[in-house]
């Protein structure tokens, strides 16, 4: 399924908006492994992943059904799995929601809205006159390949019967990969009735499938027959908590500058009628920008009345309004990595959440590692750089692309239209470019006072301006260069260090696609840094967005 | 045979509910800077590989 986010406009240089932190290192590795668009890969990129991580214990199949709230504090989850015939009981100095639904905050009593706010309850221009308690509708996706001879389609009894005067707003000219807009459960009860949801959504999507192949008007689709369709209504809208902070239109739309920012956001924002396929007269959705992309506070993500739980994703404390634009999953995957390393960093602090999220020093610490992650967050820069001491000289460098840039603490080109607001950002490539016809690339840091240095971070041009997902619609694919590295990303350099041992190469990274790359060092009295490269990914010169020495 | 179903305790410093894209991203980060980041335990509880839609 397509990971929507922030990337669907962009500008080379200019506007890049991609997400950056673990889920890019997701699509990346996704874009170089699963050239055939497996949606198994990527669930195989993922589990790796958690297998790759020591300190995680997976519990996979295990639900959260209950919580144990003393006071305004959790002390434990009880959860079950049905596939071993176990429960658990899980205690926990922090618990955090990431379900979608809500289960764990509302087992535990935290407050939460559904339904859509009244325009004058947050002043929202977007929120209707009055409160209701309507919702976005769920969907279900479908795959269909064209298998070359003639492909007949029955439709169950129950399937429902569409015209194409029923699809007139509904755009179904290209049969590869289903329609969002099979969509319904908007004015039901999305938890309770789902259900039922699903199997309406089964009757919509096989009754739309049944119009393509037998209703005449789309004779080319003889050959073409289903592959894959989903039984899992993919829902949009249920619960949101309310939180420290209810993000809002007007935060969104102003791009408000959180001390707390932990995350980011830049999706549209993005109405359905509740009623989905039903409108039949109304356009499926409403999709107004925002003018920036948009900051989202941590405040946001902490239960106003349970002292322990933190959320985010689906279930965010933001309107019905801002919420249509935080929804989507790659918006919801930077509020996790956000989220997950405020938790974090309070454990390191050995502090209680409801004392981390007050002080400043702590949002401060979360906000600099996620920046040194590869996170971006608008308005906030990497401090402590050594880097930023050196003397930088290069084999060449473009006019729009000194080496210099190269320690300026921005870590993308977020000035242009729809960028971040310009008081938050500088106009600029902010990366190191080179003379196309450089035979021999390379960068050099001096420092007049040695350095010691035990960390270094390369941050590298991944074409963050384009779109970049595992998607099963070829018109989106044609925008993206899926399938191999993306070609501004360096594919082999040396990094050789001189300091108090001598000359020595430090790295020598072969066949990279990623965009962050981590050196662990331990590098004293460090005089220069050098960087050799030996070939892109295809790009005519050589791109370095920032290097980092801690 | 008679049976009953096990119930484990565990103990943990984070516990990370959900497996969509929010909860993965989550947990991601929290074990990859040995020695930085400081997370003893933490469970994952995937209710469902959910899909979600844009």
């Amino acid at each position: 399924m397509n990971i929507s986010g922030s990337s669907t406009i962009g500008k080379e240089l200019e506007t890049e908006r991609r997400e950056s932190g673990i889920i890019e290192e997701i699509v990346l590795e996704c874009s170089v492994r699963n050239p055939q668009r497996s949606a198994s890969m990527l669930d195989l990129i993922l589990y790796e992943k958690c297998r790759a991580e020591p300190n995680l214990t997976l519990l996979l199949n295990t639900t959260v059904v209950e919580a144990d709230v003393e006071g305004s504090c959790i002390r434990s989850a009880y959860a079950v799995r049905e596939s071993t015939e176990e429960s658990f009981t899980i205690r926990a100095d922090i618990f955090v929601d990431c379900t979608g639904d809500g289960r764990l905050g509302f087992e535990a009593g935290a407050a939460f809205t559904t339904g859509r706010e009244a325009t004058h309850e947050f002043n929202e221009s977007g929120a209707s006159l009055n409160r209701d308690a309507f919702r976005l509708g769920s969907s279900l996706l479908f795959t269909s390949k064209d298998m070359g001879r003639p492909m007949p389609f029955t439709p169950p009894k129950w399937a429902r019967k569409f015209t194409e005067e029923d699809l007139k707003f509904r755009n179904h000219d290209a049969w590869e990969f289903g329609y969002w807009w099979v969509e319904f459960g908007g004015t039901l009860d999305t938890i309770k009735d789902n259900e039922h949801i699903r199997d309406e959504l089964l009757a919509i999507m096989l009754g739309v499938w049944d119009h393509i192949k037998n209703s005449g008007n789309h004779p080319d689709s003889e050959n073409w027959a289903l592959d894959w369709f989903g039984f899992l209504p993919g829902k949009r809208e249920s619960r949101r908590f309310i939180g420290e902070h209810v993000l809002t239109q007007n935060d969104i739309q102003q791009a408000v500058d959180f001390d707390d920012v932990i995350a980011y956001g830049g999706w549209s924002m993005d109405t359905h009628p509740p009623q989905g396929i039903d409108a039949k007269d109304e356009e499926p959705c409403n999709q107004p920008f925002t003018p920036y992309l948009y900051g989202i506070p941590l405040r946001s993500m902490i239960s106003g009345n349970i002292s322990n739980l933190m959320f985010a994703g689906r279930n965010l404390s933001a309107t019905h309004i801002a919420f249509s634009s935080t929804r989507v999953m790659a918006t919801c995957a930077v509020m996790g990595e956000g989220l997950g390393t405020f938790a974090a960093t309070a454990v390191k602090r050995k502090l209680p959440l409801e004392q981390a999220w007050r002080e400043s020093g702590v949002v401060k610490e979360a906000q600099q590692q996620l920046l040194r992650q590869g996170v971006f967050l608008p308005g906030m820069k990497l401090e402590g750089n050594l880097a930023k001491l050196a003397r930088i000289s290069a084999s060449s460098e473009q006019k729009q692309g000194k080496c210099r840039n190269v320690v300026d603490g921005h870590t993308r080109a977020v000035h242009g239209e729809k960028g971040v607001r310009p008081d938050l950002t500088s106009a600029g490539t902010h990366r190191w470019m080179t003379e196309p016809g450089d035979g021999s690339p390379w960068l050099e840091l001096e420092w007049e006072e040695p350095v010691s240095v035990s960390r270094i971070t390369i941050v590298l041009d991944t074409g963050l301006h384009r779109l970049l997902m595992l998607c099963h619609l070829d018109v989106l694919q044609n925008h993206m260069q899926w399938g191999r590295p993306q070609a501004e990303t360096l594919k082999e350099f040396k990094l050789i260090a001189h300091g108090e041992q001598g000359r020595t190469e430090i790295a020598h990274i072969k066949d990279n696609y990623q965009r962050m790359i981590h050196l662990p060092a331990t590098l004293k009295n460090l005089k220069t840094l050098r960087l050799e490269i030996i070939s892109t990914n295809g790009l005519d010169h050589v791109r370095v967005v920032e290097i980092v020495c801690e | 045979m008679m049976g009953k179903t096990d119930t484990k305790m565990l103990d943990t410093d984070i516990l990370i509910a959900g497996g969509g894209m929010t909860g993965v991203a989550h947990w991601l980060r929290l074990a990859t800077e040995p020695g930085s980041f400081y997370a003893r335990t933490v469970p994952f509880l995937a209710e469902t590989h959910r899909r979600r839609f844009a």
